[in-house]
């Protein structure tokens, strides 16, 4: 008797109840909102499982798009869901792109809807989308890349030259940024270059809307302050260093922001005026970069007041350090001291200057 | 009887069982950015609740119970248990078994509960033994792969929050942790001393606090307080070593141990207790089916669930406080 009521248990507590075939599944990789003539234009890049048997064609798309547009999000995003051939499936989403109107208009809606809905993965990175459409930028024929979702989430974060994507920067956790108080976020971007994906600049938000982008020296000033970088180029004139092992400290304390910037520097190119062996070109060249830095930070700083845009989250740090001390933007009025400090330390495999 | 260690692993599981979907998310909700500081403070309130349950367990019999008694242990299991297979089902159902009507996940709940009870308390307790192990290496595994996301800014501004938030997000961790275990005064369990009685809760109560540590931590107060979940929505973020992903699925069976567990003395202190008889098997089954009901009935009139969202703890503490009261003035 026991052994009978054993096996239907068994039987019954597979939890074969939800279970669904693979092949039943349209995986989506990516999704691409945007809002144009005041309906918001909602894309699916979902995995193509097709095979393509006894044809010359070479298969180098694996995606299909589903494309669908109403006035409200909710309404876009749901005619989205019934216009996939399967059953959306949303647990392997990564990427979240967005256009500029989108952005213009706010993405509050669309951060309530995400951050509801239990089947779509809070851990998707939002990227914004420069000067072309959403569809354009899928529909893109790459050799090596058959998933655009997935090509543009490894131009992100396999550069070098931009700070990697890590869990800092999901989208959940950027929702949280904006919601902190004195807060808010930047995004990369890409955009389309001789028929391939390129990064282009970092865009600035206000709470949930889009207000401005960095230029590219105002980017690197940007991963500078905001995480470990590995070999940013800086020049001047005929030198070049690269950045490394860079370190910030913002503190406030009685009305004044002081922002603290250590990093080394290796030499990459040198005038050949400089001669290498000596002390002094080393303790030179650290002066003469401390200072071009600190301007560059001074002008990013003005830039984040221009847009209202606080992405340093400069107005965060004064409210956990002196709550009375915050209002919004204050940390555009207070008095902001940088110092900066170069120890140029390297200068590569040759010694000498070639002439 | 139990053993030593046996009643030490029940302690620890019963300190947890409570705190899924109501004890995190509520207190977020109170006490913001001093959720940690209300959380210390709750656990060492608990701590001289558990220490009265000590000076009770010494120096009273626990095990035998007047009218009285059962009627307000009753409904403190009725409590526990009904926001034990609630909470349950309601993760199970929102994450899991969409598709799955709630009420078949409550009878799975309660049958294994059932079935765990009729192999008596020795098996429940064996059962909890074994299964430590496994959730001691999960809090472990999550505690370590967290602390190198949290941020500490994230716990700042501190006291900027209304005092009556915060005492009530102490009561909140308080009475959580503290009140399932006045179950444990009705097993019957080897001598212990005062070291053997409390370490469990000790130890329950620094796993919760491990938990809420990463919670604000990495998503900060902000989004941390408008998720129905975080304890569940913080796994999501579990990365091991940058290859296994997805893993909250496997993390939350802590959870589904801690509930069945906690399910179990429920159960069994009903059968054994409350209605002891040469019936109790099939009453114990119909409170069962009964409380299956209750829960999916709750799970579907969402102003109870905020009814007891908002007011569990008040509810425990009360029935707690006049549970130890009737024991203190019973008669021998």
């Amino acid at each position: 008797m026991k052994k009978i009521w054993l096996i239907i248990l068994l039987l019954l507590t597979t939890g074969c109840y939800d279970f669904k075939e693979l092949n039943s599944l349209a995986i989506i990789e990516g999704i691409g909102i945007d809002y144009q003539d005041g309906e918001y234009v909602v894309t699916f890049e979902i995995l193509n499982d097709k095979k393509l048997e006894n044809t010359n064609v070479d298969m180098a798309r694996k995606t299909t798009l589903v494309t669908t547009k109403d006035k409200k999000f909710v309404k876009a995003f749901e005619d989205a869901i019934k216009a996939t051939p399967k059953d959306a499936y949303f647990y392997q989403l990564k990427l979240l792109l967005i256009t500029e109107d989108l952005a213009s208009h706010g993405i509050e809606d669309i951060a309530d809807f995400l951050l509801r809905l239990h089947k779509i993965n809070k851990s998707l990175y939002m990227v914004m989308v420069d000067n072309c459409t959403i569809p354009e930028i899928l529909s893109l024929d790459i050799d090596n890349e058959p998933v655009l979702s997935s090509a543009i989430l490894d131009l992100i974060s396999k550069n070098p030259k931009l700070t990697p994507v890590n869990t800092n920067d999901s989208f959940d956790l950027m929702i949280n940024k904006i919601l902190k108080k004195g807060s808010d976020i930047a995004i990369p971007s890409v955009k389309i270059l001789d028929n391939s994906i390129s990064l282009s600049n970092i865009k600035l938000f206000h709470n949930f809307k889009y207000v401005g982008s960095l230029s590219e020296k105002e980017t690197n000033t940007y991963f500078l302050l905001k995480d470990t970088v590995y070999d940013i180029y800086y020049e001047d004139n005929a030198n070049t260093i690269a950045i490394y092992n860079n370190k910030v400290d913002y503190n406030y304390d009685k009305d004044i922001l002081t922002i603290t910037f250590k990093a080394n520097a290796s030499i990459k190119t040198i005038d050949e005026k400089y001669d290498l062996k000596d002390r002094n070109t080393y303790l030179e060249l650290s002066k003469i970069y401390s200072k071009l830095i600190k301007d560059d930070i001074l002008k990013l700083l003005e830039k984040a007041k221009e847009n209202n845009s606080d992405f340093l989250a400069l107005g965060n740090l004064i409210y956990n350090k002196t709550p009375k001390d915050y209002y919004e933007g204050c940390s555009f009025d207070k008095k902001i001291i940088v110092k900066v400090n170069i120890n140029v330390n390297r200068n590569g495999l040759v010694y000498e200057v070639i002439k | 009887m139990i053993t030593k260690r046996q009643y030490k692993f029940l302690s620890f599981i019963l300190t947890r069982g409570l705190f899924l979907g109501t004890g995190i998310s509520v207190m977020l909700n109170n006490s913001g950015p001093d959720t940690l500081i209300a959380s210390i403070l709750g656990i060492i309130l608990g701590f001289i609740l558990v220490t009265i349950y000590y000076q009770i367990y010494q120096k009273k019999d626990t095990l035998t119970l007047n009218i009285l008694n059962k009627i307000i242990l009753f409904f403190l299991i009725v409590i526990i248990l009904n926001d034990g297979i609630f909470s349950l089902t309601t993760l199970i159902s929102s994450f899991y078994l969409i598709k799955t009507p709630p009420l078949l996940i409550a009878s799975f709940i309660t049958i294994v509960i059932f079935i765990a009870t009729q192999k008596g308390l020795n098996t429940l307790a064996r059962v909890t033994e074994i299964l430590l192990p496994y959730i001691i290496l999960l809090i472990l595994i999550k505690t370590l792969s967290f602390f190198p996301m949290i941020k500490l800014d994230n716990f700042f501004p501190i006291f900027q929050e209304n005092t009556i938030n915060i005492l009530k997000s102490i009561l909140i961790m308080a009475a959580l942790t503290a009140t399932p275990q006045v179950l444990l005064l009705n097993i019957p369990k080897e001598k212990l001393n005062f070291k053997e009685y409390t370490i469990g809760y000790i130890l329950g109560s620094i796993s919760i606090l491990l938990l809420i540590i990463p919670i604000i931590g990495v998503f900060g107060f902000p989004l941390a307080k408008i998720y129905r979940f975080p304890e569940y929505m913080i796994l999501k973020k579990l990365n091991l070593i940058n290859f296994l992903e997805h893993l909250e699925n496997i993390f939350s069976t802590s959870w589904i141990i801690d509930i069945f567990v906690l399910g179990g003395v429920c159960a069994y202190i009903f059968r054994n207790k409350i209605m002891p008889s040469k019936n109790s098997k099939y009453l114990t089954f119909i409170f069962l089916s009964i409380m299956t009901i209750l829960a999916v009935f709750v799970n579907t009139h969402y102003p109870i669930v905020l009814f007891l969202y908002n007011y569990t703890y008040l509810i425990l503490l009360f029935l707690t406080f006049i549970y130890l009261l009737s024991i203190i003035l019973k008669k021998k």
